[in-house]
């Protein structure tokens, strides 16, 4: 069925920029096109857009979508319904489950679970076997099963010579390498930002020099190397600073930035709300400020939701047990929408930005087939009986959240219709 | 090392790299025991080289007010951050503080299990 969206402000990030136009999705012999004209006498279902906003469909880069091993967090179709009602039409599956994603079995039981759903899912593979950060894991052969990226979930690979190595090898296989940047011995015991807060609240902390130090080595090795490394949840304004320059001197580097971090620091924690209890840690409002100006310069390629389900049993403890992680994929875009970014800014970090990441010259463009369709003024919350997560670990409870999406279009198809 | 970073900015206190330094012309002394743990983390060389520098006796004491009190919450490890000298000295009021502590707890439990002041 072919698509006319009427009258919407249709905003892709460095192709047609920002405009008011009808757009046209239709299934041809040659494949899907989506244009400004009309072109062929189809049969359109109308989708009324005045007033509301047009974009390609999210790309989120880092989700936890618990598959296999913690269905009961959250599965691969779970996880997909809620980003598709968040807009987001890509989603990048992290291998820390249980077993974790480490060789090209796994990968292709994602992609498949992945493949059922009506959305896409691509899957990040492991650096390491185990993630234990001891040996490679099968690179090759899970890039062949169809791996995009690797990562070894919330885990810094400590040994430097296996990094150079990983870096090496990922890079001939055109894979990048994305790293946590948190050094453990620094890290040690820390459950939030290292600062006046943790002082106060009586928390060990976390210092920045954990993700400088880690940081510095990676980018150093990347440099050496001429491998591809994405950094992966920045949070510290120094780290920023250490990417720009890194950049600047021609280093092949990424990075994404939380949402959260976008919104929250170390000064909401004061009621130990375990739903901030993130790794990595909120950090300071110079941090945060530091974030956004990232963003807004293109030195952070991408906001992520780094969508981690923990159910009521990790998360209804003491700040200091409760496992790190809030879900996020439905609300990826209102928070992003409730920084001070420009809307073209927090569009293309969320499409065009991580679609560079992953190399990929389709995703993030409307002419995938994949829209969100936005009614940028209306006011939501995510409560029980809106949350399509299975889990229900969000610190936004009780906030209003401004932007919430209408409809999402996957391939040229509908696939999510906001009721009501 | 046992002092976090940003103590300062976050009590508006004063942050001393001595013991005699935070001693001198001070009203009231308050040390606090020291947790075998923080040993093994790594965070001092020894308990010898802690008694030595940091532990209070009453010659360090002297630096204070003479009508200085010492305090300590309990329980002492004597010889570690209290000598013999001065957790019996004049100036102790521990065994005071002590009982004193006993009684507050019990207030504060009674009014929170739904006491009432009297």
């Amino acid at each position: 069925m072919s698509l006319h969206i009427r009258g919407g402000r249709v905003v892709e990030p460095g192709t047609r920029g920002v405009s008011v136009r009808d757009l046209f999705v239709d299934e041809t012999r040659d494949g899907l096109r989506v244009s400004f004209e009309p072109i062929g006498e189809h049969a359109r279902a109308v989708i009324e857009a005045a007033g509301k906003l047009v974009l390609p469909g999210l790309v989120d880069l880092r989700a936890h979508l618990r598959e296999p091993g913690e269905e009961y967090k959250e599965d691969i179709e779970s996880g997909v319904r809620a980003a598709l009602a968040g807009g987001v039409t890509t989603v990048v599956a992290q291998p820390d489950t249980k077993p974790c994603i480490d060789n090209g079995e796994i990968v292709n039981f994602v992609r498949r679970r992945g493949e059922a759903t009506a959305g896409r899912v691509l899957v990040a593979g492991a650096v390491t076997k185990g993630l234990k950060g001891e040996e490679l894991a099968p690179i090759g052969e899970m890039r062949r099963a169809g791996a995009v990226m690797l990562s070894d979930g919330d885990n810094w690979v400590r040994d430097a010579g296996l990094m150079r190595r990983a870096l090496e090898y990922a890079r001939d296989f055109n894979l990048t390498v994305s790293t946590h940047a948190e050094e453990a011995t620094l890290a040690r015991g820390g459950h939030m930002h290292e600062g006046a807060m943790s002082v106060r609240l009586g928390l060990r902390g976390i210092p920045s020099v954990a993700e400088e130090t880690a940081l510095a080595r990676d980018l150093a090795l990347a440099t050496y190397t001429g491998g591809r490394l994405h950094v992966a949840h920045v949070t510290s304004a120094r780290a920023v600073e250490m990417i720009r320059d890194a950049k600047g001197r021609e280093t092949d580097v990424t990075c994404d930035v939380s949402v959260h971090h976008l919104v929250f620091t170390d000064k909401d924690l004061s009621n130990f709300d375990s739903n901030l209890r993130l790794v990595p840690p909120l950090r300071t409002e110079l941090d945060r400020q530091a974030l956004i100006r990232g963003l807004a310069d293109g030195t952070i390629d991408a906001i992520v939701s780094d969508h981690a389900p923990q159910s009521v049993l990790e998360k209804d403890l003491p700040f200091h047990e409760a496992l790190p992680g809030a879900i996020g994929l439905q609300s990826l875009l209102p928070l992003a929408m409730a920084t001070e970014l420009p809307l073209e800014t927090i569009v293309a970090r969320l499409t065009t930005g991580p679609a560079a990441v992953l190399h990929s010259q389709t995703l993030g463009l409307l002419a995938a087939g994949d829209i969100a369709i936005v009614d940028p003024a209306a006011e939501w919350q995510l409560a029980r009986l809106t949350i399509l997560s299975k889990c229900m670990n969000t610190p936004l409870t009780g906030r209003v959240l401004r932007g919430r999406v209408d409809v999402t279009v996957f391939g040229g198809r509908i696939v999510y219709q906001r009721d009501g | 090392t046992l002092i976090p970073p940003e103590l300062a900015e976050a009590y508006d206190c004063t942050v001393c790299k001595s013991i005699p330094e935070a001693i001198e012309g001070a009203h009231v002394v308050m040390a606090l025991r020291l947790q075998r743990e923080r040993m093994t983390a790594g965070l001092l060389p020894s308990l010898r080289e802690y008694a030595i520098e940091y532990g209070i006796n009453a010659r360090k004491l002297e630096l204070a007010r003479p009508d200085a009190i010492l305090m300590h919450p309990g329980p002492v490890n004597r010889g570690v951050e209290l000598s013999v000298d001065a957790v019996d000295g004049p100036r102790s009021v521990i065994l005071d503080q002590v009982e004193n502590g006993v009684a507050v707890r019990a207030a504060v439990l009674y009014l929170i299990l739904g006491g009432e002041a009297a």
